[in-house]
C-alpha cells in the first residue's frame, strides 16, 4: 500500500460516464464483506481510492497478509524480490494491527511470510501488541523458509530450525496467543517441538511439514488440550505417541520410513477422521488395522494413500476388524498402483456395517514413480503384488448402508467390472456409482518419452459406456434378490427409450420398497460428460396420462404383502399422488394368475377404487381359471373385448416348456422326477451357482426341445423365443 | 405397516405440506406484488423471522427498500435454492451452475449487481449476498488501484490532509 496510490488522479476524468459509482454507495455492512473477501493490502488499496471508503481500512475483521500481495509490477519474483516484499508484509502487518478499530472483533488474522529475523520480530511484536488489545477470534502464522525444499541442504534447514527457535524465544506472547501455526523445512533440536507445542497454548491446528528433528531422536509425544487438527509429513521419527490430545478430531500423517507402526493413541477420543500416506519399501511390515486403530475406535473417515507403490495396508477378517471400523462412514483409498486388482478392498465393505460412501483412485503416477530398476532395488523399492484376500462373508452377504461408490482410473476390465459387480450385489441401498478417467495432473504432461504409459481405455463416447453399463449390470438382473425390482426399473428404462418423442407422457415407477437399488450409473470422463440414466422425476402436469402397470414386478412374491400395504398407504396418504392416479387413463394388470394368488384380491379392489371410472383397462393372463374372471368383472367394464391370442381348441405338440415352481426345493423335486422319466429337462433355482445358470439359461434360449424347471426368481423377465408351453406349478 | 405409526407419518407429512406449499405476498416499493412459496421466501432471514414470529402472513410483506425489477431476481435466486434441496451430485452441480450463470448475467450490468446485493443485504439472504460480494471481490482482485478506479468510476475525493493522514500512518513503522 505504499506505493501505489499516487498517479491516479490523471484517470479521473477518463471514466465511462455510463458507469455510475454504485460502488461506492454501497453501505458499510456491505462493503466491508466485499473487502474482507480480499487479500487485506489489497483491500486496504481500494479503501484509500475515495473518501467514502477511506476510514473502512480501520474497520477489517478478516486480515490475510501474504507475500504474494507483494509481487513487483511486473507480476513476477525473483529470489532478491522476496527481501523487500517480506519487508512489505511485516510493515503491512504493524501498520494495519496498530491502527485497526479495537472495538470490532478481528475474526481471522493470518499473517505468511519468511524466517528473515527483523521482519519476524516486527511481525511477533505487532501481533503481541495487538493480541493484549483486540479480541481476536483466529490467529494464523505460515511460516516459510527462503529455499524451497528441493533446493535446500541439511545445513539450512539447520540454520531456519536455529532462526525458527530464536523468533519464538523473542515472541513467545505472539505464539501463546496463535490458533493455527504452520511450519516447514526445519530441523529442530530435541525439545523444540515439543516446546512449541507447550507454549503455544490456544493452538488448534498445527502442520509440521518436513521438519524433522536430529537423527539420534526417534520418539515425540504429544499431548496438547486444544489441538483440533493435526498433520505430520515426513517427520523423519520412529514413532509419535499421541498421549493426550482429548480434542484432536483430525489427524494427517505422512511418509514413515522406520518399518513399523509409526502412531500410538491414547487419550484422542474424539479423533473422527484419519488420513495415512505412505511409499512403502521392502522393510516396511504391513499395517494390521485390528491393532493399529484398537484405540480409536470412533473414526468416521479413513483415507488412505498408497503413493502408487506397495499396499501397506493387510486384509483381515470382519470379525477382528469390526470392532475398531463399526464407526467408519467414508473410506477413501488414494492412489493404488494400476498393477494390482482392487478385489481386497472389499473387507472394508465386510468390516465395516455403517460405511456409506467408498471412493477409490486407482493412478500410476509416474512422474513421483522411480522407474529405473537399478534405483528401485537400491531405494528400497518393492515389486507390487496382488494383496491375497478371500471373502469371509457368509454367502448372501448383504451391506444396508453403502450409497457410493466412486472410482477414479477406472478401466472397463475384469478386475473393475467384477468389483464393481460385486458391491452392487452386496449393497441393497447403492444409489450412485460414479466412474472416473485416470488423473491427470499438469506435471504429467511433460512426461520422460523413456516411461511407457499404457493408454487408458476408459469409454469415451455414450455408446461405449451403454455398452459398459449393459455388461457390468445384466447378469446382475437374475443374480440379485430384487430381481423384480431390477425388472421394473429395466421397464421403466425401456419405456422411457420408447417415450422419448412423446414429450407429454412421464414414466414413473412405484415400486413396493422406496429405497431400491436404483443405482445410476455416471461415467465422467475427463470433461465430466454425462450421466447415463437420468434422474427419474415425476411432474404434476394434469394433461399428462398416467398409466399403472400391475406386473408381477409389483405383486409377485419377492415383495412381501407388508411392503405392499405400504405402497398402499401410500396412495392413501399422500394426497397429491392419489390425485395424480385420478388422471389415470389407462390401467393395465399384467399376469392377471399371479395378482391372485398371492392374496392381493383385496389390494388391488384398494387401487381399484382409488382410480378414475373412466380409462381404459387391459388385462393380461397366460391362463384363464374363474378367479381371474371375477377379477375382470371387477375392475373391467361390462362390454369388455376378450381377445383369444391361442385360438380354442389349437392344440401343439409342447416341444419347449418352462415350468414355474415357487421354491427352489420344489424346483429341485421336480427337476429329479422329470429327469428320471427319462425327460430332457434342466433346472434354475437360487441353489445353483450363477455361472451354472447363466449356462442353462443359454443353453435353453437356443434349444428347440427342452424342459426348463425353474423356481420364480431366477428367470423372471428373461426372454426366451418360441416357447410353446409355460406351466405354472 | 402399523396404523400408529402410519398415522403419525401422515400428519407429519401433512404438516410439511402445509408449511411447504403456503404462499406469501412480497411487494415491491413500486406496490407490485410477488406471490412465492414459503420455502423460498424462507431463503430471506428477515422474512423467515417475521413468519416465525407469526401473524402477518395474510397480509403479505411491504418491501419499500426493493424495486420491482431488483425483487424479481432476487426471487429467481431464492425459488431456485428454496424449493429444492439438492442430494445428489448432478443436483448440487446443476444449482451451482444456476448460481454461475446468475452471477455471470449480473456482473454484465453493475448497477444492477449492487441493487441485488443491497436487497440481498436487506432480506438477509445469506448465499445471495455471499455470491454478489464475492462476485464485487473477484473484479477488484489483481488490479491495480487505478484498475480498479476505472472499473468501477470511482471519483478522487481525497482530500490534502487525508493524503496527509495516509502518508503519516505509512510512515509509521
Amino acid at each position: 500500500m505504499k506505493n501505489k496510490k499516487k498517479g491516479s488522479r490523471c484517470n479521473r476524468n477518463k471514466s465511462d460516464p455510463v458507469m455510475l459509482d454504485g460502488f461506492t454507495k454501497l453501505p458499510d455492512g456491505v462493503l466491508l464483506n466485499i473487502l474482507d473477501r480480499l487479500n487485506t493490502p489489497d483491500a486496504v488499496r481500494t479503501c484509500l481510492l475515495s473518501k467514502r471508503t477511506l476510514h473502512l481500512r480501520h474497520m477489517l475483521s478478516n486480515l490475510h497478509i501474504r507475500i504474494n500481495s507483494f509481487v513487483p509490477r511486473c507480476g513476477y519474483a525473483t529470489l532478491k524480490d522476496t527481501i523487500p516484499m517480506n519487508a512489505a508484509v511485516a510493515d503491512a502487518t504493524d501498520n494495519i494491527l496498530s491502527f485497526r478499530r479495537q472495538d470490532i472483533p478481528l475474526r481471522k488474522l493470518s499473517i505468511g511470510f519468511f524466517l528473515r529475523y527483523y521482519d519476524c520480530l516486527t511481525i511477533g511484536k505487532a501481533v503481541a501488541r495487538a493480541m493484549a488489545t483486540h479480541n481476536i477470534h483466529s490467529a494464523e502464522f505460515n511460516i516459510l523458509t527462503e529455499k524451497p525444499p528441493d533446493y535446500s541442504t541439511i545445513d539450512d534447514h539447520r540454520r531456519d530450525g536455529k532462526q525458527l527457535m530464536t523468533f519464538f524465544c523473542a515472541c513467545t506472547d505472539a505464539f501463546a496467543g496463535l490458533t493455527r501455526l504452520h511450519l516447514r523445512n526445519l530441523k529442530l533440536a530435541e525439545t523444540d517441538i515439543p516446546n512449541i507445542i507447550a507454549t503455544c497454548k490456544r493452538l488448534e491446528y498445527l502442520r509440521l511439514a518436513l521438519c524433522q528433528t536430529e537423527d539420534s531422536v526417534l520418539l515425540l509425544q504429544l499431548e496438547h488440550p486444544r489441538l483440533v487438527e493435526l498433520d505430520i509429513s515426513n517427520a523423519n521419527l520412529e514413532l509419535i505417541e499421541l498421549n493426550s490430545l482429548p480434542n484432536l478430531k483430525r489427524l494427517g500423517f505422512g511418509v514413515w520410513v522406520y518399518p513399523q507402526e509409526p502412531l500410538s493413541f491414547c487419550n484422542v477420543q474424539l479423533l473422527s477422521s484419519l488420513s495415512l500416506t505412505n511409499v512403502a519399501m521392502r522393510w516396511h511390515k504391513v499395517i494390521r488395522l485390528s491393532q493399529f486403530l484398537a484405540n480409536i475406535p470412533f473414526v468416521k473417515d479413513l483415507h488412505l494413500n498408497f503413493a502408487s507403490e506397495k499396499i501397506w495396508v493387510h486384509p483381515e477378517c470382519p470379525k477382528l476388524l469390526e470392532p475398531v471400523l463399526q464407526n467408519l462412514q467414508v473410506l477413501s483409498l488414494d492412489e493404488l498402483p494400476e498393477e494390482c486388482d482392487i478385489a481386497w478392498t472389499r473387507f472394508f465393505l465386510e468390516a465395516a456395517p455403517s460405511l456409506k460412501e467408498i471412493c477409490i483412485t486407482v493412478w500410476d503416477h509416474w512422474c513421483e514413480i522411480e522407474t529405473d530398476k537399478v534405483e528401485r532395488e537400491k531405494q528400497g523399492y518393492c515389486d507390487k503384488t496382488n494383496v491375497e484376500w478371500e471373502s469371509s462373508a457368509p454367502d448372501g452377504f448383504r451391506h444396508y448402508n453403502l450409497t457410493k461408490l466412486t472410482i477414479y482410473g477406472f478401466q472397463p476390465n475384469e478386475n473393475f467390472t467384477g468389483y464393481i459387480r460385486h458391491v452392487m450385489e452386496a449393497a441393497v441401498n447403492l444409489e450412485d456409482i460414479s466412474l472416473y478417467d485416470r488423473k491427470v495432473l499438469e506435471c504429467c504432461e511433460e512426461l520422460d518419452p523413456k516411461i511407457k504409459v499404457v493408454p487408458s481405455r476408459y469409454p469415451q463416447t455414450i455408446e461405449e459406456q451403454e455398452l459398459l453399463r449393459k455388461q457390468i449390470t445384466e447378469g446382475l438382473v437374475m443374480a440379485s434378490p430384487h430381481a423384480t425390482r431390477e425388472l421394473a426399473i429395466q421397464l421403466t428404462a425401456e419405456a422411457t427409450v420408447l417415450l422419448k418423442y412423446h414429450q407429454g407422457i412421464v414414466v414413473q415407477n412405484l415400486i413396493g420398497d422406496t429405497k431400491i437399488q436404483e443405482a445410476s450409473f455416471c461415467f465422467f470422463g475427463p470433461k465430466r460428460c454425462c450421466s447415463v440414466i437420468p434422474p427419474f422425476q415425476v411432474h404434476g402436469d394434469a394433461s399428462m396420462m398416467l398409466m399403472l402397470l400391475i406386473s408381477r414386478g409389483l405383486a409377485s412374491g419377492r415383495i412381501s404383502p407388508s411392503l405392499f400395504n405400504q405402497r398402499e398407504d401410500h396412495i392413501e396418504n399422500n394426497s397429491s399422488l392419489s390425485a395424480r392416479l385420478m388422471g389415470l387413463e389407462l390401467l393395465v394388470l399384467d399376469e392377471a394368475v399371479h395378482l391372485l394368488d398371492l392374496g392381493f384380491l383385496t389390494d388391488i379392489e384398494k387401487i381399484v377404487d382409488s382410480l378414475p371410472r373412466q380409462r381404459q383397462t387391459l388385462l393380461f393372463s397366460a391362463t384363464i381359471p374363474k378367479e381371474v374372471r371375477r377379477v375382470s368383472q371387477l375392475v373391467l367394464k361390462r362390454d369388455d373385448v376378450f381377445v383369444d391370442t391361442v385360438g380354442l381348441g389349437a392344440v401343439e405338440t409342447p416341444t419347449k416348456m418352462i415350468v414355474f415352481c415357487t421354491t427352489a426345493m420344489m424346483t429341485e423335486f421336480m427337476y429329479i422326477m422329470l429327469r428320471d422319466l427319462k425327460l430332457n429337462v434342466r433346472e434354475i433355482h437360487s441353489r445353483k451357482p450363477q455361472h451354472y445358470r447363466t449356462l442353462i439359461s443359454e443353453e435353453f434360449r437356443d434349444s428347440s426341445r427342452l424342459i426348463l424347471v425353474t423356481s420364480d426368481v431366477s428367470t423372471r423377465g428373461v426372454n426366451y423365443p418360441v416357447v410353446t408351453l409355460v406351466i405354472q406349478v | 405397516m402399523a396404523s400408529g405409526s402410519g398415522a403419525a407419518a401422515a400428519a407429519a407429512d401433512a404438516e410439511e405440506k402445509e408449511s411447504g406449499s403456503r404462499m406469501i405476498t412480497l411487494t415491491s416499493n413500486e406496490g407490485k406484488a410477488f406471490v412465492v412459496t414459503e420455502a423460498s421466501a424462507r431463503q430471506s432471514a428477515t422474512i423467515r423471522s417475521m413468519v416465525d414470529d407469526g401473524g402477518c402472513v395474510d397480509k403479505g410483506f411491504p418491501l419499500p427498500n426493493v424495486d420491482s425489477k431488483t425483487l424479481a431476481r432476487v426471487i429467481q435466486y431464492s425459488d431456485e435454492h428454496g424449493n429444492k434441496e439438492p442430494h445428489t451430485v448432478d443436483e448440487r452441480a446443476a444449482l451451482a451452475k444456476f448460481d454461475r450463470d446468475f452471477i455471470a448475467e449480473l456482473d454484465a450490468d453493475k448497477a444492477f449487481l449492487y441493487d441485488v446485493t443491497m436487497a440481498a443485504n436487506y432480506l438477509h439472504i445469506q448465499g445471495l449476498l455471499a455470491l454478489t460480494t464475492q462476485c464485487v471481490a473477484d473484479t477488484i482482485k489483481g488490479k491495480t488501484p487505478e484498475e480498479i478506479r476505472t472499473a468501477f468510476g470511482i471519483e478522487y475525493d481525497l482530500t490534502a490532509q487525508d493524503e496527509k493522514e495516509i502518508k503519516e500512518e505509512d510512515t509509521h513503522a
